[in-house]
């Protein structure tokens, strides 16, 4: 933790607001990335971060430096998070090739891949990995926390961390292989719905 | 070091959390199995693509 962060917390704490918006806004578009990457939805992820970031206002003072500063917000981010997803997700399953998608710059054929992509890890993650895997997993890879702040961050093991990750990085491997990821294979079919979204 | 247990130290293994002996034996083993060595390539591509996820602002 830099003095800067730890001179902005204290001054958070004894009640200075452009301390504590300073603090947040520095850490707002990492929670937003965070949040969309566990949720898919950008309009979801932005009400999730706003109400973290609410939440870490109101809180401050409880902030003890156990951890880091961006570990603290996302387990409040992530406490969140789970409140409203404890139900799961149900989707059908569609074939991507049934699926016209008009091109605009003339060659149609390669935008639709490179959308179809971000659309695929995006909707993998969060179809078709248990929430568990998928926080894991988007902890590690994407905002490539340690062991040890996962750990912190969910309330797990070091050993139970290590297990989880691995556990979560193969199936995400298994989703895009069972689904004939161009990436993996040469027949492309995506077997989800929201494809039609795109 | 046996295939079953290389691949189940792939994670610790491409994330460095590992202590220095048993990377030299997982890398060791690697370098001579050719169905582990194209597990890891498969593992790193998975994990490569996942990072190819784009960050919103």
């Amino acid at each position: 933790m830099s003095t800067l962060e730890v001179e902005l917390i204290e001054k958070a704490k004894q009640g200075s607001h452009a301390a504590i918006s300073e603090l947040l806004s520095k850490e707002q578009n990492f929670i937003l990335n965070f949040m969309y990457q566990l949720t898919g939805d950008r309009a979801e992820a932005e009400d999730l971060t706003q109400e973290a970031l609410i939440m870490a206002y109101r809180k401050i003072h409880t902030f003890l430096y156990k951890a880091r500063f961006r570990t603290w917000l996302s387990k409040i981010a992530l406490n969140l998070f789970r409140q409203k997803h404890r139900q799961k997700r149900k989707h059908d399953s569609l074939i991507l090739e049934e699926i016209i998608i008009p091109g605009e710059d003339g060659n149609p054929e390669r935008k639709i891949i490179k959308s179809e992509l971000q659309w695929c890890i995006i909707h993998n993650l969060q179809y078709h990995l248990p929430k568990k895997f998928r926080m894991v997993l988007v902890l590690r890879d994407l905002q490539n926390f340690s062991y040890k702040e996962i750990s912190e961050t969910l309330g797990w093991s070091i050993s139970k961390t290590k297990t989880m990750l691995h556990r979560a990085r193969q199936m995400f491997r298994s989703t895009f292989i069972n689904a004939k990821c161009k990436a993996f294979t040469e027949d492309y079919h995506c077997t989800c719905d929201g494809i039609k979204n795109l | 070091m046996k295939c079953q247990k290389v691949i189940s130290l792939l994670t610790e293994y491409h994330d460095e959390a590992l202590d220095q002996k048993i990377i030299s034996e997982v890398k060791e083993h690697l370098d001579q199995c050719e169905e582990c060595k194209a597990k890891y390539g498969e593992f790193k591509k998975t994990l490569k693509l996942l990072k190819r996820l784009k960050p919103i602002d």
